[in-house]
């Protein structure tokens, strides 16, 4: 096991494609550190991106911080983790190579990169399932399936699992020559704890490390999705600070920081076993660094990875009908109900699930739907969003026109704009085609004797003048 | 005093497809105090201002050293479903405001 005292890490943004500060990621180069590292993999986007196989960032900006965070380690000798494509599809992954391809071919750099695949073959899990493995759900909601089933494994249009630091561990120890890995979907705290658990540093510490520092500058004040943040951990603590002189670490930024898209600030279930900062401590080091230890480690009878699933649910179509006519606003809930009754009639002679559709009233509840403290219309103008979700793009589009036009003629008492009672802003615009919806389907704990058992790893040279190697 | 009279943050985002979770800052001291002493927050007055059974609500935290309360309650329908509004969660936390803190 290598065995340095002190690692002096730098998370060089919020997240791969949210933006990369150079001047700051420049500065951390002046701390003589150990690793970049960054994280882009997420499921805050929805299913469609895992569903549909495609990243969450838009291509250019992926590209840009790869080429910033790549070069600038590169010609400083640091190596990097990075987690990038959005969703963890292995398309995404070859995406994110790609652009690292094109990145070097650019900046005449050659690279030797371990690189981490996330996509779980379904053989795999279905066999695991037969040999009598469960999967629970992580989260307690009746929308998934307590245990994992086969047949949400074959209905699933493709499965991730996220990566644990045991893999990136595993992948340096065995490679120690690399300039970088390339991870598919991980857990993000692994990928910042994974070299201080290689060096043999406590657990607790160093998973709580990971915590504070995954999303850069967002652990500052005043907070930064684009910025970095520095991290230095010794044996009982860490320290963490801004590189940018425009910001600052607290005790309130780095606690505050803890509560970010977290279901419980104190206790937080991993790979493994729970991360509980309960009793961590902050204490202001110097105007900018804040120093933190005390969290603890609870290790979990059985390892578990996390795994997720997105399944088709068909395909959507939409309609954004604005109400101005003051008779039209004070009715609208006439309007929508009669048309609603109309449209069902019309295509009564489909099976009943083949479609959904939904209207979404804004100005009245559209965004808290059952519990808006104030269901009702106080303003002059309102808009509709007609929503159709069907089998196919073309039901979709047939539904959601139908419902426009019936919801635009529909008479009522006292109606005053008879040519029609919505507003259509562009065309196409009675049925404007989304495609495919999916769900998270899966999300669920998959049971491992072997934390890097379902993942597949590879090492690819990317030469100078182009072209990769496996 | 309303609780958004109180607070210098009260925000909602996803903790997942399936959870909504809230937070709560105040900038003053004395502020968090009053809350956090007041009792106020309750998984009762989640779970009737969300339309929820008790049992969704997750949890309340009250952490000190960033004067901040959590609350976390699971979604009527996850964030992906046709019939949901707000796939980030981003803005759920509009029943808070008018919460009426006694003093």
């Amino acid at each position: 096991m290598l065995r340095k005292k002190e690692l002096r890490i730098f998370s060089a943004t919020s997240f791969m494609g949210h933006g990369v500060d150079k001047e700051s990621l420049e500065r951390a180069m002046d701390y003589d550190l150990d690793f970049v590292i960054a994280q882009g993999t997420t499921t805050d986007a929805g299913p469609y991106y895992l569903g549909a196989a495609k990243p969450v960032m838009a291509e250019e900006a992926l590209r840009r911080d790869l080429e910033l965070i790549i070069t600038i380690a590169k010609a400083n000798g640091v190596p990097f983790i990075i987690s990038a494509g959005g969703c963890g599809a292995d398309s995404t992954t070859r995406l994110v190579l790609d652009l690292i391809e094109d990145i070097c071919s650019q900046h005449s750099l050659s690279l030797k990169l371990g690189v981490v695949w996330s996509e779980i073959a379904k053989d795999y899990l279905l066999s695991g399932l037969k040999q009598g493995k469960r999967a629970r759900r992580i989260v307690p909601h009746p929308a998934l399936e307590e245990n994992l089933s086969a047949e949400s494994v074959l209905q699933a249009e493709r499965i991730v699992a996220q990566v644990g630091p045991e893999v990136i561990m595993d992948l340096w120890e065995q490679n120690p020559d690399l300039d970088g890995v390339i991870a598919g979907r991980s857990l993000d705290v692994g990928l910042y704890a994974a070299i201080p658990l290689l060096h043999g540093f406590d657990k607790g510490l160093a998973m709580h490390f990971g915590k504070v520092m995954e999303d850069g500058a967002l652990a500052a004040t005043p907070g930064s999705g684009n910025d970095g943040l520095l991290g230095i951990i010794r044996e009982d603590h860490f320290d963490v600070r801004p590189t940018n002189p425009k910001r600052r670490c607290t005790p309130e930024s780095v606690t505050g920081h803890a509560f970010y898209e977290r279901s419980d600030p104190n206790r937080e279930a991993n790979p493994g076993g729970d991360l509980d900062i309960s009793q961590a401590v902050y204490t202001q080091l110097d105007e900018v660094t804040v120093r933190v230890s005390g969290a603890r480690w609870i290790e979990a009878p059985a390892y578990t990875v996390k795994l997720e699933g997105a399944a088709k649910t068909g395909y959507r179509s939409i309609c954004i009908a604005g109400m101005r006519d003051p008779q039209v606003v004070a009715n609208v809930e006439l309007i929508l109900e009669e048309s609603r009754d109309i449209v069902e009639d019309y295509f009564s002679y489909l099976a009943e699930d083949s479609y959904a559709l939904n209207f979404k009233v804004y100005g009245k509840d559209a965004v808290l739907g059952p519990f808006e403290p104030t269901p009702y219309v106080q303003g002059h103008e309102i808009c509709v969003l007609i929503d159709v979700v069907a089998e196919t793009q073309k039901l979709a589009d047939s539904v959601c026109s139908f419902a426009s036009s019936t919801i635009s003629h529909h008479g009522f008492p006292g109606r005053l704009s008879t040519a029609g009672n919505i507003a259509i802003p562009f065309s196409p615009g009675r049925a404007v085609p989304v495609g495919e919806v999916y769900e998270f389907s899966i999300w669920h704990a998959w049971p491992l004797d072997d934390p890097k058992e379902p993942f597949r790893t590879t090492i690819e040279t990317i030469a100078a003048k182009g072209g990769r190697a496996q | 005093m309303k609780l958004k009279d109180l607070a210098t943050v009260i925000r909602s985002k996803n903790a997942s497809p399936f959870v909504t979770t809230l937070d709560v800052f105040f900038a003053q001291r004395e502020n968090y105090e009053a809350v956090k002493a007041s009792g106020v927050l309750t998984k009762e007055l989640l779970a009737e201002l969300y339309k929820l059974p008790v049992e969704s609500v997750l949890g309340i935290w009250f952490v000190d050293d960033c004067q901040g309360i959590k609350m976390s309650i699971l979604k009527h329908v996850p964030s992906d479903h046709p019939s949901a509004g707000d796939l980030y969660g981003a803005q759920q936390n509009a029943p808070l405001l008018e919460i009426e803190v006694p003093s």
